[in-house]
């Protein structure tokens, strides 16, 4: 079958109505993934919020360090509370 | 390809910011559960008091935003003032930008994927500046810093640039940790298991706290747990006895049990919901005879919805109260200003309450009381939740990945079939349960959550219903790991006879 316009069994009759499901066709096949789920990486899914699923470029941190810099952020807070309870005593 | 793509700006940042590595190799079991413990309880570390306000500061602060702050993990006059705010705003705006294409982005290619997930660390570290700043303009902090006398002395800026920092850096190290759990270093997603941690925590401690506090411009201090409090005052002097139901149902500075009630209330009933669900009765297309089922659950996008509807609120009431304390510094006239906002503060709870203006018709109520006293309020507030998450709801399920396109798709590649239809017509089938499900279990959770915010649950019936369904869905991800690991872990043979 080497005309466009010919007749497939069973599928739409007239050449227009082919052209427009196939158009619609390429269009949905073609389309850009709407979520980085959908583009096949991981992501956020249909109940889950998830940020930060891809190795990007950037200064990379091992996530203990990530811990331990909170932690020592949380400890200089403490610390500097402790310093200012104490110096109000004197003062 | 347009010349220029919001991407692109990424691009420049790409080399400041930090990237939490990849697991070389798989984490095991053990290591995931250690490290959710350890972020989680970091996470509640923030519950520390900021260094430059004077002790029990939350009850000094003057609070614009009490009606929704317990959604985000908001703690006043804590590291955590800004709670999950900003990396919740950053993430639904690029990716309903994304999923709604208003920006240029082919998600399809790895290095676009690399600069989008960029741009929203960028963004939420961004956003948090701008939170903080304008915090610290609007002059949120001012009643509540250390020697500090807003009336005679001259602007503290030594204490704004601490405060500043700390709750600025601390944002920051919570977009941190929310990666590590999206790394794959710990269960589930960041986000939604901070909210539940959060909520959990919340929940008990408002209930059974036992801390004492002075009461905010009296001489009386009342226990922080509702019960704790309820139990304390109750005497058999009938006098007194009315008025301290009355006060422990009511009252608004620290944890009432209306609250409670409501917590729990929504509590049950979305555990109810999370088993509402449709079954699909599916069959193998090369096996013959193997037939079983695809459940298509009603509450298809969790409470992502409800999640949003609140960050778009609490938004306009942050932004709506900078405009208001901006307007106010530059002397406009006070006609406008009433239009934009009307604040009242309340001397017991230091809470800064609207009164009227564009900005009052989306707040929820303090009381039962004062939501049948102002039914256009009540009207306008309710709507708005509901458009909203049923909204999004409708949108999320088509962009989410678990779209009935993207169902269809890996129906074919595992060879299932829905039996009795045809191979085609199985995206048809689904698109006729998924949107339906959707945005009919959004509008559910909604109506949850605005009735316990109309029984005067101030956002904690909002929090719950969100800290549970996302609990579930944390538990699911765990139960999944678990049942793979084959019981193979170090905690179950520590913890197995217990």
């Amino acid at each position: 079958m080497s005309s466009s316009s010919a007749q497939a069994p069973g599928g739409l009759r007239s050449a227009v109505k082919r052209k427009t499901t196939a158009d619609k066709k390429a269009q949905s096949g073609n389309a850009l993934p709407l979520s980085t789920r959908s583009a096949g990486a991981g992501g956020s899914s249909s109940t889950m919020m998830k940020l930060f699923t891809e190795e990007a470029q950037g200064l990379r941190v091992d996530p203990l360090v990530v811990l331990f810099l909170a932690v020592g952020f949380i400890f200089s807070v403490i610390i500097l509370h402790v310093f200012a309870k104490i110096t109000g005593k004197f003062t | 390809m347009s010349g220029f793509r919001l991407l692109d700006i990424v691009k420049f940042f790409l080399p400041l910011l930090p990237e939490v590595e990849f697991p070389d190799e798989q984490i095991s079991f053990d290591e995931r559960v250690v490290f959710t413990i350890a972020s989680g309880i970091l996470f509640l570390f923030g519950q520390l008091p900021i260094y430059g306000l004077v002790a029990n500061a939350q009850f000094k602060i003057e609070d614009p935003f009490f009606n929704f702050r317990s959604i985000f993990a908001m703690e006043k006059g804590t590291l955590l003032e800004l709670g999950l705010l900003p990396v919740i705003t950053s993430a639904f705006l690029w990716q309903l930008a994304a999923g709604l294409r208003l920006i240029n982005v082919n998600l399809g290619l790895r290095s676009d994927r690399e600069l989008y997930q960029t741009g929203q660390k960028l963004t939420s570290f961004v956003l948090s500046f701008v939170y903080a700043a304008g915090f610290i303009y609007s002059g949120y902090f001012d009643s509540a810093i250390r020697g500090y006398d807003p009336i005679s002395d001259s602007t503290p800026y030594g204490w704004y640039v601490f405060i500043f920092v700390q709750i600025s850096t601390w944002s920051i190290f919570v977009t941190l940790l929310i990666e590590i759990f999206d790394k794959g270093y710990a269960f589930g997603s960041g986000i939604l298991c901070f909210l539940t941690l959060q909520t959990a925590t919340r929940f008990i401690a408002e209930f059974l706290g036992i801390e004492i506090y002075p009461v905010a411009n009296s001489n009386k201090s009342e226990s922080y747990g509702a019960f704790i409090n309820f139990t304390r005052n109750l005497s058999f002097n009938l006098n007194s006895l009315a008025s301290n139901v009355l006060n422990s149902f009511s009252r608004l500075n620290l944890p009432n049990l209306t609250q409670f009630y409501v917590t729990l209330l929504s509590i049950l009933a979305v555990i109810y919901f999370q088993n509402c669900r449709i079954e699909l009765p599916i069959r193998s297309t090369k096996v013959r005879g193997m037939n079983n089922v695809y459940p298509i659950r009603l509450l298809y996008t969790g409470a992502l919805p409800i999640l949003f509807a609140y960050t778009i609120l609490i938004n306009l009431q942050i932004f709506g109260y900078f405009v208001y304390v901006t307007l106010q510094n530059t002397k406009t006239s006070s006609f406008i200003i009433s239009l934009l906002a009307k604040f009242k503060l309340d001397s017991y709870s230091n809470n800064l309450g609207l009164t009227s203006g564009f900005l009052y018709y989306f707040t929820n109520s303090t009381s039962l009381f004062n939501t049948l006293l102002s039914p256009i309020r009540t009207v306008v507030y309710a709507s708005t939740v509901i458009v909203l998450s049923s909204w999004f709801a409708d949108k999320w399920s088509y962009m989410s990945g678990s779209a009935p396109k993207d169902i269809s798709k890996t129906f074919k590649e595992q060879g299932i079939s829905i039996s009795g239809k045809r191979d085609i017509s199985i995206t048809k089938e689904l698109g006729r349960v998924i949107p339906v499900a959707a945005v009919s279990g959004a509008f559910i959770l909604a109506a949850l959550a605005i009735s316990g915010d109309l029984l005067g649950g101030l956002g904690k019936g909002a929090s719950a219903v969100i800290g549970v369904s996302s609990a579930f869905g944390v538990l699911e991800e765990f139960m999944m790991e678990y049942q793979q690991t084959g019981g193979n872990s170090q905690f179950t043979q520590a913890f197995g006879g217990l």
